[in-house]
C-alpha cells in the first residue's frame, strides 16, 4: 500500500509526542461531549415531551377547553346525549407531587377511554374495578415505578396544593422499556376529582373528530369553550421551549469551536514539528497529495478518538445536564418529567459527523500548507513565520468581511433565531481571523515598555511572540475566543440579571404579598380564603390592599397568561412601558376595554399599542384593545394585564391570587407583618406571607437557577479553552527547546529563563484578554439585542460590569501562567547540550 | 547515432532580493551532463551551488534560462509531473543524512520503492541488497539516531541509489563528517554508482572531493567554469 | 332470571377489549362472578309486594338490575323485523349514606344493547353502549319513569303510557311506543325467581309478555313504519351463579292465539339441563301457570356456526308436555348473534306446530 511508511512515520511521531497527541485528543473530546450532552439532553426532553403527549392525548385530534375554572362536567352530559355518535372522553388534569418531584395527575374514565388511550387497559378484572371503585387507587407507568422504587401495592403520600393525601399504587401501565411515559399518574375521574378538589369540573373533554364533524360542533358548542385541535395545541406548547434549546445548542456549539481551535493549534504546531521531514518526504518524491493525504488521515484518526471518548464522555455529561434542563424547562415552560436519556442514532451520529468535520477542517489548513511549500522552503525555517506575515493582511480583509458579514446578517434576518446565531457566529469566527492580524502590532506596542521594565528578556519575550506568529497567532486566538465567551456570556446573564433585578424592584410596589402555595390547577393558581383581602384592609398600618389573579386563559393563538389586577393606587407606577401607551391609559383601562400586553407576548405576537388581542370568555371571543406595552420579565411566553373586577365578571372568577399590603406611612414593616402572619394562620390552609425584600430575593434565586446551565457551560467552554491554551504555549515552547537551550548556553540562569518563559506566555495572555475583551462585549451586545429578542421577546439594556471583565482577564493570566508552567520549568531544568541535540 | 545529453542546463538566471537591490547568484549557467558521467560543483559558502542542484532536481525554479532532463524541459511540466520524475529518475544525498526520525533505516531506504509503486516484496529484497552494499545489513530494525553520522550518511546514500535514478545529486555529502569517514563515504558514493552507472553530481567546496568527479566545474560570482583538467 | 349471567360478565369485560381476551377468559370469569362481593347489597330472600309505577324505577340497594324489550314488528307492505333494546345497570359498590364529592364517585356501570332484524334484507344491526352513571349521562328515574344510557331512553310519556323508545346509531335507530296489552306478570314464585339452591340467590322478576308496539325504524337513511308485539322483562337482585351453570337458551314465544309463553333453560358443565330451569304460561288475560323443567322437553334441531367460530342451536323442538303440543321454533335469520362486549345470540324466531305458523317470539342463547 503506498503512503504505509509516510504514515508509518507520521504514527511514530505522535507516539513520541504523546502528551501533545493526549491533548489534541482531549480538546476535541470535551468540545464533542459538550454538544452530545447538549443535544442528547435537549432531545431527551423533547421526546419526554412528544412521549407524554402522544401517550396522554393518544388518539386525540381534538380538545374542547374552558377557562381559567375549566369545563363543568354537565357540558360533558350535554356532549355525550346530544352528540352521543362523536367519540368522546372526560379528562381531569392536575399537578401533585411526589417528595420535590412534580407529576401530571390524570384522571380518566376508563369506560370512555378506549378510542383514546391505553392506559387503562388492565390485565384481569379486579384491578380495573379497585380503580374504579377504591377512592384513592392510581396507576403508574411502569417505568416511573421502576425509577421510584415503587410496585403495585405501595401506599404513597401525595402533596396537592396544602393537603397530602395517602394513595395506593394500585397496577402498572406501559412497558418499562421502549418509549416510556414518565411522570404521569392516572386515576379514575372520580378519585382525581376528589383529590383535586374539583367536584364538577373536567379540565377537557378530548375528541376524535372526522373532518366533517368539526363545523357542526363549532356551531353545537356553548359560548366560552373552544374546540382546538390537539396537534396545534401539542406543537404550540413545544415551541415555547425550543428558542431555550436552541440557545443550549449555539452555547454547545462554541464550545466545539473552541475545540477545533485546539486541533487547529496541535495539527499545525505538529506540521511545523516535522516540516523537516516533509521536505525530505517531498524530495524523495512524495506528492502533494499524498502528503496531504497522509497528515489528514493521521488528523482523522486523532479526531476520531477525540470524538469517540467525547461520545461517552457526553453521555455521562448529558445525565447531569438532564436534570437542569429538566428544572428549567419546568420551572419555566411546562410540567415534563425527563429521566431517561434518549441515546437516539441521529444525535450519535452528528456528534461523530461533527467532531471528524471539526477535526477535518482545523487541521486540513495546516496539512495544505504542509503541501503547498515548495520542498527546500520546507527546509526553511523562517518560511512559514514569513508566509504567516505575508497572510496578515488577507486575515484582516477575511476577518473584517466575515465580521461586516454577521453584523449585515444581524440586521437583516428580521426574527429568526437561527439566523442570529449564524450572525453571531460570523462575528466571532471574523473576529478570531483578526486576532492574529493584530499580534504583531500589539507586541511591538508593548515592545518597549517591557523592554524597559524587563531589559533584554523582556525584548525576547515579546519578539518571540511576533517571530512565532504562526503559533502564537491561533493560540491567542482561541484565548481570545474562550475569554471572550466567557465575558459575553457574563455580561448578558448580569445585564439580564441587573434589568430583571430593577424590573421587579419597581413591580413589587407592595410591602407586604400573601399567596397560596403549589396549584394542583395547571390553569390557574391556588386562590386565597375568601374574605382575607378585606380582613387584611382592616389590620392596623394597613393603606390599602392590591389584589391579583393569575390564570391561564385561552386566546386565538393557544393558552396565554393573564394577571388580572385590582390596583391599589401606587401599583400604576408598577408598569414601565416600552413605547407609546394610548392616552388616558389608566382611566380607559379601568373600564376593562384595555388590556396591557407584556414585551415578550407583543413581540412573539407582533402586537403594538392600539391593536386587537382576542380571548375566550365564557360568554364567548372577545376583543380587547391593547392599551400599552409593558416591561416584563416573569415569563418568556407573556402575559396579559387587566383589572380584576373585569376578569371576575367575565370569567365568572372572584378567587384571588395574591394579596398585595400597602402601609401607612406611620406602620413598620414587623408589626404589620406580625400581624398578617396572625391573621393567616387562622386559616386551614396554608398561605405564604412575604415582605417585598424576601420575594426579590427568591425571585432573584429562580433567576439564577434557570441560568445555572448557562453557567455551567460557560464553564465547560472555558476548560475547552484551557486546555487549548495548555498544549499551545506547551507546544510553542517545547519546540523552542533549542533556541532557549542556545539561551542558556549563553549564559542565561534557569530562573531568567523561567522568567522569560513565563514573560512571554503572560504576555499572550495579556494580549489575549485585552483583544476578548471588545469582542466579549460586542458578543453580549448580540447576545443582549438580537438573540434574547429573538428568543424570548426581551429587550433590556446592557450593562458593562467591569467585575465580568476583571475576572475574565484574571482567568486569562491564571491561564496562560498555568499552561506556561510546564513548559517552563521543563526547559528550566533541561541540559542545554541535550536540547541542542535534538532537533 | 550520438546518444542524447542526460542533463542539458541553458542560461540558467536566478537571483536573490537583498534589500532593494537583486543580487544575481547564478548568471547565465551551462551545462551538458552525459550519462553516467561523474560531475563535480566546486564553489564557496553562498556561491549558489545549493540552488543550482535544488533547480535541478526541480524543487526550485530559476527566474531564467531552461533545465532539460532526459529531453524533458522539467519546467514546461506540472507540479505533481515533477514530482513523478523526481521520484523516479533522480535520487538525493544531503550534508545532513536527512533521514526521517521516526522510520527505521530499512523504511527510510524502502521509502522511495514504495512511492514508485514496488510491490513490498521487492521493496524488501532491493534494500536488503543495498544494505549489505553499504555494509549495514544487520542493523534493519535500527533508528537514525542510534547510528553515527558516518552510518546515517551511508544510509541516505542507499536512500538515493536503491530506485536505480538515472542522476544522484549529492549536496556536501562529507561536509559534516570527519575527513576519515568523509573518505569512506565518497568512496561508497562513487564506487556504487560506477557500479551501477548512474549520474552523479557533487556539490562541494572541498577540491580534495572534487578530484574524484570526471569533470570539475567551478561556481563563481554566478558563473560555472571548467577547473584545470580532468582527472582520469 | 334470565340474563343474569351477562351482567355478571360485566365487570371482566369492561377492561378486556379486544374481544379473544372476552372469549378466552370466558370459563374463569364464571368462576369470577361468585367472588364478585355482594356484601352491603339487599338480596332477594322472600316475596315482595310489588307497587307499579315505582317498581319500573331504579332499585340501587340492588346490585344489578335490568329492562329488556324484545319484539317482532313488521311495516306496512308486511316486511319483518325484530328487535333487541336492552338497558342493564350494575353497582361496583353498595349504596353509600356518605354523598361524594365527585358526580362520578360509587357509580354503576350501564350497559345498553340495541339490535334489529330486517329478514328480507338478511341484515342484524346491533349496537352497544357501556357507560358509568356519571353526572346523569345513564341512569333511571321511578317518576317520571325513565331509564337513559347516554341518548338511548325509555321514558313514560305524557299520560303515563304508552312508553317511548328511543335508539340511535350510526347505522340505524328505532323510535317506538309500546303499550301492555295484559297487565304485569310476576314470574316465579309472586316475583321471586330462585337461581339455586341457596336463598337470596333469586331476583325479582316480573315480565309484560305482550305490549302492543307502534313507530319507525330507520336502517341507513330509510324509514320503515312499524308495528307488532314486544314483550318486556324486569329482573333486580344481588345473586350469584353457581360455578356449575354454563349457560341457557331463553324463550319468549308470543302465539296468534294470544297466549304467551317464556322458559329458560340453563344448562350445566355436562350440557344437561339444571333443575332450576323454569317457566310461564301466560294466556290471553294474564293468567298465569309456572313451568318446570319436567313440563317442557327441548331437542336443538339444527345448528348455524357463527362467523367468529361458535356453534349456536338456532333451530328447536319443544315439546310442552302439560298441553301436549309440539312447537318448531326456526329462527327468521340466522345471523343473529351479539357479538359485543359480551358475545349470545338474540333474535326473533317463528312458531310452528305441524309445519304451520301460529306465533313469533324471541329466543336467547348464550354458552355456546
Amino acid at each position: 500500500m503506498v503512503g504505509s511508511r509516510l504514515r508509518l512515520a507520521g504514527f511514530r511521531h505522535q507516539r513520541k509526542h504523546g502528551w501533545q497527541t493526549a491533548l489534541a485528543i482531549l480538546g476535541i473530546a470535551l468540545g464533542v461531549a459538550v454538544v452530545m450532552a447538549v443535544s442528547l439532553a435537549n432531545q431527551s426532553a423533547s421526546r419526554a415531551f412528544a412521549i407524554t403527549m402522544e401517550q396522554i392525548s393518544g388518539r386525540v385530534s381534538h380538545q374542547i377547553l374552558g377557562g381559567p375554572s375549566g369545563i363543568p362536567e354537565k357540558l360533558y352530559t350535554r356532549l355525550r346525549l346530544e352528540q352521543s355518535h362523536l367519540k368522546s372522553a372526560p379528562v381531569v388534569e392536575g399537578v401533585v407531587r411526589i417528595g420535590q418531584e412534580q407529576f401530571t395527575l390524570l384522571g380518566l374514565d376508563p369506560l370512555s377511554e378506549q378510542p383514546f388511550r391505553t392506559m387503562t387497559r388492565l390485565p384481569g378484572t379486579g384491578v380495573l374495578t379497585r380503580l374504579l371503585t377504591q377512592q384513592n387507587g392510581l396507576l403508574f407507568s411502569s417505568y416511573t415505578a421502576k425509577r421510584l422504587g415503587l410496585s403495585a401495592g405501595d401506599k404513597i403520600t401525595l402533596a396537592i396544593a396544602a393537603r397530602s393525601p395517602e394513595v395506593e399504587l394500585l397496577a402498572l401501565f406501559g412497558e418499562q422499556q421502549g418509549a416510556v411515559l414518565d411522570g404521569v399518574l392516572v386515576a379514575d375521574i372520580a378519585t382525581a376529582q376528589t383529590l383535586l378538589e374539583q367536584p364538577g369540573k373536567l379540565d377537557r373533554i378530548d375528541l376524535t373528530l372526522t373532518p366533517d364533524a368539526i363545523a357542526p360542533l363549532q356551531t353545537w358548542l356553548p359560548k366560552g369553550y373552544q374546540l382546538v385541535e390537539t396537534r396545534q395545541r401539542t406543537s404550540a406548547m413545544e415551541d415555547m421551549s425550543k428558542a431555550f434549546q436552541t440557545n443550549l445548542t449555539a452555547m454547545s456549539l462554541l464550545a466545539l469551536l473552541v475545540g477545533g481551535f485546539l486541533i487547529y493549534n496541535t495539527a499545525t504546531f505538529s506540521v511545523l514539528q516535522r516540516r523537516r521531514q516533509f521536505g525530505i518526504m517531498r524530495l524523495l518524491g512524495a506528492t502533494r497529495s499524498e502528503l496531504f493525504r497522509v497528515i489528514l488521515f493521521e488528523q482523522l484518526i486523532i479526531g476520531l478518538i477525540g470524538t469517540a471518548i467525547g461520545m461517552g464522555a457526553g453521555i455521562l455529561l448529558a445525565r447531569q445536564l438532564l436534570w437542569l434542563v429538566t428544572r428549567t424547562i419546568n420551572d419555566l415552560y411546562y410540567t415534563v418529567t425527563i429521566s431517561r436519556l434518549d441515546l437516539a442514532p441521529e444525535i450519535i451520529i452528528t456528534g461523530i459527523t461533527l467532531g471528524l468535520v471539526t477535526t477535518l477542517l482545523a487541521s486540513a489548513a495546516p496539512a495544505w500548507e504542509a503541501t503547498r511549500a515548495r520542498p527546500q522552503s520546507v527546509n526553511r525555517r523562517s518560511a512559514i513565520e514569513q508566509q504567516s506575515h505575508r497572510a496578515i493582511p488577507w486575515l484582516l480583509f477575511i476577518g473584517l468581511s466575515t465580521m461586516g458579514g454577521g453584523l449585515w446578517l444581524a440586521q437583516n434576518s428580521d426574527r429568526s433565531l437561527l439566523l442570529g446565531f449564524a450572525a453571531l457566529f460570523c462575528f466571532i469566527m471574523g473576529y478570531c481571523l483578526l486576532v492574529p492580524a493584530m499580534v504583531p502590532t500589539l507586541s511591538r506596542l508593548i515592545q518597549y515598555p517591557i523592554k524597559w521594565l524587563f531589559g533584554t528578556i523582556g525584548r525576547l519575550a515579546t519578539r518571540g511572540i511576533d517571530a512565532t506568529l504562526s503559533r502564537t497567532g491561533p493560540a491567542i486566538a482561541a484565548l481570545t475566543l474562550a475569554i471572550a465567551a466567557t465575558i459575553g456570556m457574563g455580561i448578558m446573564v448580569d445585564s439580564f440579571r441587573t434589568t430583571v433585578g430593577q424590573w421587579l424592584t419597581q413591580t413589587i410596589q407592595g410591602d407586604v404579598y400573601i399567596s397560596a402555595p403549589n396549584s394542583s390547577s395547571k390553569r390557574a393558581s391556588a386562590p386565597l380564603p375568601n374574605g382575607l383581602p378585606a380582613k387584611a384592609l382592616k389590620l392596623d398600618g394597613v393603606r390599602e390592599v392590591s389584589t391579583g389573579r393569575h390564570v391561564t386563559v385561552e386566546s386565538e393563538t393557544g393558552p396565554v397568561n393573564l394577571l388580572a389586577i385590582g390596583l391599589a393606587s401606587t401599583s400604576y407606577r408598577g408598569f414601565n412601558f416600552k413605547g407609546d401607551t394610548l392616552a388616558d391609559l389608566w382611566q380607559q383601562f379601568s373600564t376593562g376595554k384595555l388590556v396591557l400586553v407584556s414585551e415578550p407576548y407583543a413581540y412573539h405576537n407582533r402586537l403594538k399599542t392600539g391593536d386587537k388581542v382576542t380571548l375566550l370568555t365564557p360568554l364567548g371571543n372577545q376583543s380587547f384593545t391593547v392599551g400599552g406595552i409593558f416591561y416584563d420579565y416573569g415569563s418568556d411566553r407573556g402575559l396579559l394585564v387587566m383589572p380584576r373586577e373585569h376578569y371576575a365578571k367575565l370569567w365568572q372568577d372572584q378567587a384571588v391570587t395574591t394579596l398585595g399590603i400597602y402601609l401607612k406611612k406611620t406602620a413598620t414593616l414587623e408589626s404589620v407583618l406580625t400581624q398578617v402572619k396572625t391573621l393567616t394562620s387562622e386559616y386551614d390552609q396554608p398561605l405564604t406571607v412575604r415582605a417585598n425584600q424576601e420575594i426579590l430575593k427568591h425571585s432573584l434565586e429562580i433567576f439564577d437557577r434557570t441560568f445555572t446551565i448557562t453557567q455551567v457551560l460557560r464553564l465547560l467552554v472555558i476548560a475547552v479553552a484551557f486546555v487549548g491554551i495548555l498544549s499551545a504555549m506547551m507546544a510553542l515552547q517545547l519546540e523552542r527547546a533549542k533556541e532557549h537551550a542556545i539561551l542558556r548556553a549563553t549564559g542565561l540562569t534557569p530562573r531568567q529563563l523561567l522568567g522569560q518563559i513565563t514573560l512571554q506566555t503572560l504576555l499572550m495572555g495579556v494580549m489575549a484578554a485585552l483583544l476578548a475583551m471588545p469582542l466579549g462585549w460586542l458578543m453580549a451586545e448580540i447576545l443582549i439585542h438580537v438573540i434574547n429578542v429573538r428568543a424570548f421577546g426581551w429587550s433590556m439594556p446592557s450593562q458593562l460590569s467591569t467585575t465580568i471583565l476583571i475576572e475574565a482577564g484574571l482567568f486569562a493570566l491564571i491561564a496562560s501562567l498555568l499552561a506556561g508552567l510546564y513548559p517552563s520549568l521543563r526547559m528550566a531544568r533541561t541540559q542545554p547540550a541535550l536540547a541542542l541535540r535534538e532537533e | 547515432m550520438q546518444n542524447k545529453p542526460l542533463l542539458v542546463v541553458e542560461a540558467l538566471y536566478h537571483s536573490y532580493r537583498e534589500g532593494r537591490d537583486s543580487r544575481p547568484i547564478l548568471n547565465g549557467i551551462n551545462l551538458q551532463v552525459e550519462e553516467h558521467e561523474c560531475i563535480a560543483l566546486l564553489g564557496r559558502s553562498g556561491s549558489g551551488k545549493s540552488t543550482l542542484l535544488n533547480m535541478l532536481a526541480g524543487i526550485d525554479t530559476p527566474q531564467n534560462g531552461r533545465i532539460t532532463i532526459m529531453g524533458q524541459d522539467i519546467h514546461d511540466l506540472s507540479e505533481l509531473n515533477r514530482t513523478l520524475l523526481r521520484r523516479r529518475h533522480i535520487g538525493f544525498v544531503y550534508q545532513f543524512f536527512d533521514l526521517i526520525p521516526t522510520l527505521t533505516i530499512a523504511e527510510n531506504v524502502g521509502l522511495p520503492l514504495e512511492l514508485n509503486g514496488y510491490p513490498e516484496r521487492e521493496i524488501k529484497k532491493l534494500v536488503g541488497l543495498i544494505l549489505s552494499d553499504i555494509g549495514l545489513g544487520d542493523r534493519w530494525n535500527a533508528f537514525p539516531d542510534q547510528l553515527s553520522g558516518g552510518e546515517q550518511q551511508r544510509i541516505a546514500i542507499a536512500r538515493a541509489l536503491v530506485h536505480n535514478p538515472a542522476i544522484v545529486l549529492a549536496d556536501e555529502p562529507t561536509g559534516n563528517l570527519d575527513a576519515e569517514t568523509g573518505e569512506h563515504i565518497l568512496r561508497i558514493l562513487l564506487g556504487l554508482s560506477r557500479q551501477l552507472k548512474r549520474t552523479l553530481i557533487i556539490v562541494t567546496h572541498s577540491l580534495e572531493v572534487a578530484e574524484k568527479a570526471d569533470r570539475i566545474f567551478t561556481l563563481n560570482d554566478g558563473v560555472l567554469n571548467p577547473h584545470g583538467e580532468p582527472h582520469w | 332470571m334470565r340474563r343474569a349471567i351477562l351482567f355478571l360478565l360485566l365487570p371482566l369485560i369492561i377492561g378486556c377489549q379486544p374481544r379473544e381476551e372476552v372469549t378466552t377468559e370466558k370459563l374463569s370469569a364464571t368462576r369470577l362472578l361468585s367472588a364478585v362481593d355482594q356484601q352491603g347489597f339487599a338480596r332477594a330472600e322472600k316475596p315482595r309486594d310489588f307497587i307499579f309505577p315505582q317498581d319500573h324505577g331504579p332499585h340501587p340497594a340492588f346490585r344489578n338490575e335490568w329492562w329488556y324489550f324484545t319484539g317482532n314488528l313488521q311495516d306496512q307492505s308486511g316486511r319483518r323485523f325484530g328487535y333487541q333494546v336492552t338497558f342493564f345497570r350494575f353497582a361496583l359498590t353498595p349504596p353509600s349514606k356518605k354523598p361524594s364529592v365527585s358526580q362520578w364517585s360509587n357509580n354503576p356501570v350501564w350497559m345498553a344493547h340495541a339490535a334489529i332484524t330486517d329478514s328480507e334484507a338478511k341484515r342484524h344491526l346491533k349496537q352497544e353502549k357501556l357507560v358509568r352513571a356519571g353526572p346523569g349521562l345513564a341512569g333511571s328515574e321511578a317518576q317520571p319513569f325513565r331509564v337513559w344510557v347516554e341518548d338511548w331512553q325509555l321514558q313514560q310519556g305524557k299520560a303515563g303510557l304508552p312508553w317511548k323508545i328511543h335508539i340511535n346509531s350510526e347505522t340505524f335507530s328505532l323510535d317506538l311506543d309500546v303499550e301492555p296489552t295484559i297487565g304485569v306478570v310476576l314470574q316465579g314464585d309472586k316475583g321471586l325467581s330462585q337461581k339455586s339452591a341457596e336463598p337470596g340467590n333469586a331476583s325479582y322478576y316480573y315480565s309484560y309478555p305482550r305490549l302492543k308496539s307502534n313507530g319507525q325504524i330507520r336502517i341507513n337513511e330509510k324509514q320503515y313504519r312499524v308495528s307488532g308485539h314486544s314483550w318486556f322483562d324486569r329482573e333486580w337482585g344481588t345473586s350469584a351463579l353457581s360455578p356449575e351453570q354454563t349457560g341457557w337458551d331463553w324463550f319468549s314465544l308470543q302465539f296468534n292465539s294470544g297466549y304467551n309463553l317464556m322458559f329458560y333453560h340453563l344448562r350445566n358443565r355436562q350440557g344437561k339441563a339444571d333443575p332450576f330451569s323454569a317457566g310461564s304460561w301466560i294466556d290471553k288475560a294474564g293468567k298465569t301457570k309456572r313451568l318446570s323443567l319436567d313440563q317442557i322437553e327441548l331437542t336443538p334441531l339444527r345448528w348455524w356456526k357463527s362467523a367468529n367460530g361458535n356453534n349456536y342451536p338456532v333451530e328447536w323442538e319443544m315439546r310442552i308436555k302439560s298441553e301436549n303440543r309440539l312447537l318448531n321454533i326456526k329462527p327468521i335469520l340466522d345471523e343473529q348473534e351479539m357479538d359485543l362486549s359480551v358475545r349470545y345470540w338474540e333474535g326473533a324466531v317463528d312458531i310452528y306446530e305441524r309445519g304451520k305458523s301460529i306465533g313469533s317470539g324471541y329466543l336467547e342463547m348464550t354458552g355456546y
